[in-house]
Order: C-alpha cells, then sequence, then structure tokens
C-alpha cells in the first residue's frame, strides 16, 4: 500500500519551515583555480556508511575495518553505526578472527550452498553472546553500572554517543594509526522527520597519519546524543552535560529543560517537528565543525516520499533545506546504496516492510527499486539531482556499502546474499590534495567536499580524468583536441587530475564568454583483471544478447554525457518550484538529457585500459553542467537498460515475492542458467534467475559528478538572493 | 617551380633555401618563417590574459583570410576574441583559454599554391606538462607564413 501525503500539506509544511531557513549565502561554486596554484592530488578510495554490532551490524569494529582496508584496499574509511542504543560490544573481536582456511575460496556445492560443518553461518564466532555479540553489560570491568544514561532494559543498552566517546572512538584511532590509513568515526543518523543520514564529525579525532596524544569523538557522540531519534536518553551525556542549542536560532524555545535538546519527531500532533530538529543538527555542525563534517541522506528514496507526520524518506525540498542550511556540511546524497546483494536490490522496493501479517503494511520505495543499483533520485535523467544541478548547486552524488552482514552466508564467505564489504563491490573516488600532511581525514572531507569525485560498483572503472575547457581558437582544432584528450590521458594514468588554466574539472565550473566553444574530454580506465566477483561465469544479462563475458571481468560498454541548463536558485518562497514529489516539476529539470554517448566505435583505446575521448559543445549560449555515467550493459539489454541505456527497475528484474502469498512464487527475469550459477539464486519451479549478488555483479554502472559551464551574460552558476 | 623540401626550425638558423615560384624568382626563408611563425603565436597567446592582448590584431594576423579549419573561420576567431574581451572587462572569473607553447616547427610540403604543411609540437606546461605533436596547413603570402587550416568545413572536432 503506498502511503501518499498531500502535497498540500507539504506545501504548507514547507512554508512554515522557511522560516527556519537562513536564507543564507550558497556558497558559488568556485570558478577553477589557476593550475599552478591547486596542490597535487590524487583520487583515494572510501567508504563512510557500514555497520558493526554496535548498532544492527554483525562483525566487530576491528573486522569490519580489517576487510575494508585491508581485504578491500580502501584508503580511508569512516566506521558509522546507526545512532541510538546497543546491547553489544562491538570492540570484542572475533576469536578466531582470521577465517577459517577452508571457508575461503569455497565453490558451489551441489548440496550447497556449503557444507554447514566446514563453516560457520552467523558470523565468527558462530554462536551468539560470543565476541562482538557478548553484551556490554556482561563484558565491562563495572558492569550495568558502567553503562551511563537512563536505559532500562537488561541487557541494558548503551547509548550510542557513550559507544563512541568511551569504546569505539579508541578502536578506530588504534587501528588508524597502526594501518596508516585514515580511519574515523561517523554516525548513520537516524534523521528526525526522515530515514538515515552519514554524518561525521571530525573534530577532536585524530586519525592516522596524526600521532602522539590521542584524540577524542566527543563532538561527534554529542552530535548523536542531540540530534538522532533514536536515542531519548535525556541525561545530557552523563557527566557531559550537553546543551544541544544552536547559537542564534530559533529553536531554543523547542528544547527539553531536562535534555536541553529537541525532544520528538514528526507526529500528527508535531508536524515536520523532526526536519526541523535535523535541519538544526546541520546549523549545530556549521557552529562546532565548519570544515569538517559533512551530512550526507544515505538511501533516501527507500523510506518512500516525504511523511510529515512520520519519520519516512526525503523530498527535494529538504535536500534544498539541508544544502542552504550549510552547503560546505550538506553537499550531497548517497542514491548508489548499499545492500545491494539483497533480495530486494538495495532495499527498495514496493510495499516494502509487509509481510504475511501485515500484506498491506509497507511503502513504497520512491521509483519502487533501485535503477542499476542507483536510487531514482540520482537514476532519472532530468529528476531530482539534475533539478538540484541545474539551480548550480554543490550536490553531489556519493556511494556506499551499507555494511551489516553477509544474508545467510558467513564473513568469510565470498557470496552474499545480503550486503558487500565496503570496497568489494562500490567505492568512491574522491581527489586528496596531500600536501605536507600526507593522506588526513581533513583533507578527504574537502576532497568530499569539492565535488571531485566519482563512484562506482564492480570496479567497472578505477580511474576518471573528466574536464571542461574552454576551447583556445588560436590553436588548430585537432590539435587542441589532442592536447586536452592527452591531458586527461596522463591524469588518468597517474590517477590524478588535468591542471590546466582554462579547464574545469569535476566540482568545478568553467567561465566561458557567449558564443566560446567547450570542448569536454575524458579519459577513464577499465581495469585489467578481475573484480571481487567470485564468479567467472558469463554474465546472464548480457548473455541474453548473446555477449559472453565472465562475471568478474566486467567490460565498459559504454559512457553517456548527461548535460543540463543551469537555470539559477530557487527561492524557498516560491513553493511551487521549491517543494515536491519525484516527478513533479519542482523535482525536476527537463533540460537534462543525454548529450554524447561514447563507445568503442569513437573513444580511443589503449592497451593498459585507458579509453579516451572527446568532444566540442560549440557556440555555448547558456550555463550548464555536464555529469558522466557508464555501464557494461549496451542499450536494450532485455529487463536491465532501455533504448536509450537508461537502468531500468531492479526489483522488476528480481522481484521479491508478494508479502501476501509467501516466498517462492514469483519468477525472476533473468535465467541463470550457467552450470556455475550459484545454489543461493532465487529459484522458482527449478529454474534459477538471476538474483541476489549476481544480479549486482551483471549490473555494473559507475557516475562522475558534474563540471558546471557558466556563460558570462548567463545564469551565474548557484546564486543566492 | 618551387622546390618540396624540408626544412626544420630551431632555434639556430640555418642556411636558406633558394626557392623559385612558378613563372619568377623570389628567394624565401621556410625555416624562418617556421620558427617566426610559431614564435609569434606562443608569444601572441601568452598575452591572452588582458583585454590589450585581445585587442590586439597580432594573433589573428597570424591567420589567413581564408583561414578555415574544422568549420571555423578567420571571421570566428575574431570574433571569439572580441566577445572574450568582452566577457574579461565585466567578469574577473572568465577561465580564459589554455594555453600552448608551439616548437619544433617544420614547414614542407609546399604546392605550387604556396600552401604547405606545418608539424609542430604544441605544449602545455600549466602545472603538468602535455605535449602533443600536431599537423596543420599554412600557406606563404608574400614571404609571409600564415595558419591556413585544413580548409574542411566539418565541426565535428
Amino acid at each position: 500500500m503506498s502511503k501518499k501525503f498531500a502535497l498540500r500539506r507539504t506545501t504548507v509544511a514547507v512554508a512554515s519551515l522557511i522560516g527556519l531557513i537562513s536564507v543564507a549565502s550558497v556558497q558559488i561554486a568556485t570558478a577553477a583555480e589557476k593550475a599552478s596554484t591547486k596542490q597535487a592530488g590524487t583520487y583515494v578510495t572510501g567508504d563512510f556508511h557500514n555497520h558493526s554490532t554496535c548498532s544492527d551490524g554483525s562483525l566487530s569494529m576491528k573486522k569490519l575495518i580489517d576487510k575494508s582496508v585491508k581485504t578491500f584496499g580502501l584508503d580511508w574509511f569512516v566506521q558509522a553505526d546507526h545512532g541510538g542504543s546497543s546491547a553489544r560490544n562491538c570492540t570484542l573481536s572475533e576469536d578466531p578472527f582470521e577465517p577459517v582456511p577452508s571457508a575461503l575460496g569455497l565453490t558451489n556445492s551441489a548440496t550447497g550452498p556449503y557444507p554447514p560443518a566446514t563453516f560457520p553461518t552467523g558470523g565468527q564466532p558462530a554462536s551468539t553472546l560470543k565476541g562482538p555479540n557478548q553484551s556490554w553489560e556482561s563484558t565491562l570491568p563495572g558492569g550495568r553500572a558502567a553503562i551511563k544514561g537512563d536505559g532500562t532494559a537488561t541487557p541494558k543498552a548503551m547509548w550510542r554517543w557513550q559507544e563512541i566517546q568511551e569504546f569505539q572512538y579508541k578502536v578506530t584511532e588504534d587501528e588508524s594509526r597502526a594501518r596508516q590509513k585514515p580511519i574515523w568515526m561517523g554516525v548513520e543518523q537516524n534523521a528526525p522527520g526522515h530515514e538515515h543520514v552519514s554524518t561525521t564529525v571530525l573534530q577532536g579525532q585524530k586519525p592516522w597519519p596524526q600521532a602522539g596524544v590521542a584524540g577524542n569523538a566527543t563532538l561527534q557522540a554529542q552530535y548523536e546524543y542531540c540530534f538522532d531519534r533514536s536515542d531519548t536518553d535525556t541525561s545530557r551525556g552523563a557527566e557531559n552535560q550537553w546543551d544541544c542549542s544552536v547559537a542564534g536560532t530559533n529553536s531554543t524555545d523547542a528544547l527539553n529543560a531536562t535534555s536541553r535538546k529537541i525532544s520528538g519527531t514528526n507526529s500528527a500532533a508535531t508536524p515536520d517537528l523532526g526536519h526541523r530538529k535535523t535541519v538544526e543538527g546541520i546549523k549545530w555542525m556549521k557552529e562546532k565543525a565548519p570544515t569538517t563534517s559533512y551530512f550526507v541522506p544515505a538511501h533516501l528514496e527507500r523510506a518512500g516520499v516525504y511523511n510529515p507526520n512520520g519519520n519516512n524518506g526525503f523530498n527535494i525540498e529538504h535536500l534544498r533545506n539541508f544544502n542552504n542550511t550549510a552547503p560546505d556540511i550538506a553537499f550531497g546524497f548517497e542514491s548508489m546504496p548499499g545492500h545491494q546483494a539483497s533480495a530486494q536490490r538495495g532495499e527498495y522496493a514496493p510495499n516494502r516492510g509487509a509481510s504475511l501479517a501485515n500484506p498491506t503494511g509497507g511503502v513504497n520505495s520512491v521509483g519502487l527499486g533501485t535503477f542499476g543499483g542507483t536510487g531514482i533520485y540520482a537514476a532519472r535523467i532530468g529528476g531530482v539531482w539534475d533539478a538540484l544541478l541545474g539551480e548550480g548547486r554543490k550536490f553531489w552524488f556519493f556511494a556506499s556499502s551499507d555494511y551489516h552482514n553477509r544474508g545467510s552466508f558467513g564473513p568469510d564467505q565470498r557470496e552474499s546474499n545480503q550486503d558487500f564489504y565496503p570496497g568489494e563491490y562500490q567505492k568512491d573516488y574522491v581527489l586528496v590534495r596531500k600536501g605536507t600532511n600526507n593522506l588526513s581525514a581533513e583533507a578527504i572531507i574537502d576532497g568530499l567536499r569539492s565535488g571531485n569525485s566519482f563512484a562506482g560498483s564492480g570496479d567497472l572503472i578505477d580511474r576518471l580524468s573528466f574536464v571542461a575547457c574552454a576551447a583556445n581558437p588560436a590553436i588548430p582544432r585537432p590539435a587542441f583536441k589532442a592536447l586536452v584528450e592527452k591531458a586527461a590521458a596522463n591524469a588518468a594514468l597517474k590517477n590524478a587530475e588535468v591542471r590546466i588554466n582554462g579547464c574545469a574539472t569535476m566540482g568545478e565550473k568553467l567561465v566561458v564568454a557567449p558564443g566560446a566553444d567547450v570542448v569536454v574530454a575524458i579519459a577513464v580506465r577499465d581495469p585489467q583483471g578481475k573484480n571481487n566477483s567470485p564468479y567467472s561465469f558469463p554474465n546472464p544479462s548480457l548473455k541474453q544478447i548473446n555477449i559472453t563475458q565472465p562475471l568478474d571481468a566486467p567490460v565498459l560498454d559504454h559512457i553517456d554525457v548527461i548535460g543540463g541548463n543551469v537555470t539559477g536558485f530557487v527561492s524557498p518562497t516560491d513553493t511551487a518550484k521549491y517543494a515536491g514529489q519525484e516527478g513533479t516539476a519542482a523535482a525536476g529539470n527537463p533540460s537534462a538529457g543525454i548529450k554524447k554517448v561514447f563507445n568503442s566505435s569513437n573513444w580511443t583505446a589503449t592497451t593498459d585500459g585507458l579509453r579516451v575521448m572527446s568532444y566540442r559543445i560549440p557556440a555555448v549560449k547558456v550555463s550548464q553542467y555536464v555529469r558522466l555515467r557508464g555501464t557494461n550493459l549496451p542499450a536494450s539489454t532485455p529487463f536491465e537498460t532501455d533504448a536509450n541505456g537508461n537502468p531500468l527497475n531492479d526489483y522488476d528484474l528480481a522481484p521479491f515475492d508478494d508479502a501476501a502469498k509467501g516466498e517462492g512464487q514469483t519468477p525472476g527475469k533473468v535465467v541463470c542458467a550457467d552450470a556455475a550459477c550459484p545454489m543461493h539464486m532465487r529459484t522458482v519451479d527449478g529454474v534459477k534467475y538471476s538474483s541476489f549478488d549476481v544480479a549486482a555483479w551483471a549490473d555494473l554502472w559507475f557516475y562522475s559528478n558534474p563540471v558546471y559551464i557558466e556563460v558570462t551574460n548567463s545564469v551565474k552558476v548557484v546564486g543566492t538572493k | 617551380m618551387i622546390t618540396n623540401r624540408v626544412f626544420s626550425s630551431s632555434l639556430i638558423l640555418s642556411a636558406a633555401l633558394t626557392i623559385s615560384a612558378c613563372g619568377g624568382n623570389s628567394t624565401f626563408d621556410l625555416e624562418a618563417a617556421a620558427i617566426d611563425l610559431s614564435t609569434k603565436i606562443s608569444s601572441y597567446m601568452s598575452e591572452l590574459a588582458t583585454s590589450v592582448g585581445f585587442n590586439s590584431k597580432s594573433l589573428s594576423n597570424l591567420f589567413d583570410e581564408k583561414f578555415l579549419d574544422a568549420g571555423f573561420t578567420k571571421a570566428d576567431l575574431v570574433s571569439s576574441l572580441t566577445a572574450t574581451t568582452t566577457a574579461l572587462s565585466t567578469n574577473p572569473e572568465l577561465s580564459l583559454f589554455p594555453m600552448a607553447n608551439i616548437t619544433n616547427s617544420k614547414v614542407f610540403g609546399c604546392d605550387n599554391n604556396g600552401i604547405c604543411s606545418m608539424s609542430a609540437t604544441l605544449t602545455n606546461s600549466d602545472a603538468d606538462t602535455t605535449s602533443i605533436d600536431f599537423s596543420t596547413k599554412v600557406i606563404l603570402n608574400a614571404g609571409v607564413v600564415y595558419f591556413y587550416g585544413d580548409q574542411s568545413s566539418t565541426t565535428s572536432l
């Protein structure tokens, strides 16, 4: 059953919030800096959304970190459990920590998935109440008395603020310094009025390369106490005696006298209160840690449209509110969610949350599924993301693992029917300028904020250089084309960026005179060798169109250049244009479209995997942006892509069972007929269908962030009243 | 007949080549002309950071009146420089153009109409050095080499 909320009511709610949103100076996207002033940088990979047993994950912090930065080689990592509370002690490691040798590299078994006797399920150790599954109460020296706050359950749950402040931070700092990689704490905020947001407040934390005196995550802990809707502790953080007020705001009157935080969330009695509290949290970040925080809504389509009386998803007006409040903190979204190996890819679905007991009690994810593993806000050309870019906002695209567990598989098995590890399937690649401090957490957050980043799945590409350059009219056109392509190729080979005056890269803007030509140059690397897929049998989606390609060796098929016009900042007072659900005018950019398609017929391929290409935008007249997406699937791949190459709904490809009828009813769309197709595939009437992790490995995408082009007598890119 | 010879430009001048055009006699130093053209264009491009540079006709004077390159004419060049001048005067954020030096220029293969091939190296050294070799067409006119372009109306580039 879909829950639809009257637009009028939402409009009224938005209007009531306008007074809270300071029409702040939305920071203008800066014109590309002079090349000589740009410090050399490198793209580094990371993940900032994942879970341990300190919330609803299945692993210790140490094993999760080990998997992420060692097994799957991420350069940086933010450990970010849910807010709220947890009874389990995630700082205790599994025993044995290293995987049981026989659990590695297991192939599909005819009696499978695996002989239970050789491999434990449910995490190592297999049994409940061992390792990180033990409770704080049973493992702390002080027992229950050492658990602060006003929880009353048995075993007593520890509020996340205490977990972070007193126990978890030390683990991340120790791991970071020992592994010599930036690893720090974040929180997946249960955002009041919404679902989840990936946040960090770095201030005080001292991950590698910092050394010496230990840091702390006190501010991160305070943020969790103050602004997570699942943290209903009223103790003010015990001896911390936190006050959650924000200087200069008008929400002080809403603070509870005892807890000194805004109590409550969206409800029938208090519509939009939660959203108001979430916005206050961003203001708090801006006050306490203006350059070392981020606020990035996660899987934002999953929980449906916004509900002023509940905690559901996000409409575009909420993203605008966040970005208006602090564009240097609320600078993007995770529209490529985790849970990519789950039955409902990304855990997006129609009637999500329904059950046999309550068959109509679910909520429709916006879009009713993911699209090539990406939510509709970014996947649909001309949708929410393009609407925000059409204002010229700094609003960037990110991916995350959202790792919780492997489903029915153990943590050291390579198969999954739930989640992929950080770095196993999806990665965020962000340009970081190392400087004299080497790879610092501060520089990584600067990189995330800058928009000079891209995200993708399955190691479809591992290098990207993407620039727009003002064409020099005095240089012969073929020569200029060759020069910028060479610059892009050189940068991609070095895993760096193009630094040429008159060229702008992702997150930057190129400012040109009207009538100027702009040359867009792209270089990507389709890496040689294998990705992390445990499957080498042919991609079943591609088999439909007679393409034989191993699942562990994908090949980039094409790149779409998507562009749209920038028409200027939308005022919060212009409610009709500011607020609306996906599919409405407020949430769209009709000028967006595919401007160019590159494939093997018009890119230059080199033996080291580079694909180099460029095209000219002649005589630009209006301010605009260009962004990229690429995939391993040709257009018109049945059930995967449409005739224009747009991704189709993943839920339609691998539908979950009808909740009212029980399991095993609904066949998939793509048959997985290879003899090596694993046993855990969705099987109906003896036929296996591509599903779970196989469906994810078959369907790979990357998305870049945009390059803006501002034409001097046209709309200024990112403005504010 | 103009003798088709290849001359390399370098910072050290070599002996001039004596050529004779059809129907007459003249002495023309292709090597020097190649050096002169590449030196001038590099110099004038470097001036394109100010409106003075854009307003100057120095750069456009290096292009033949019949210049046509992938659909781009001399008039288009002048128009582009003019538009940039206007934009620069009111918008200090203007990105301008990527600049490059032209070196190692060689002019060769001249035909009866004085249309020759020119090869050279284009280099940008703003931060990281990027170089490519390219070729284009030039024309000899009254003893001076001008850019002529590929004479193609195609704008696919």
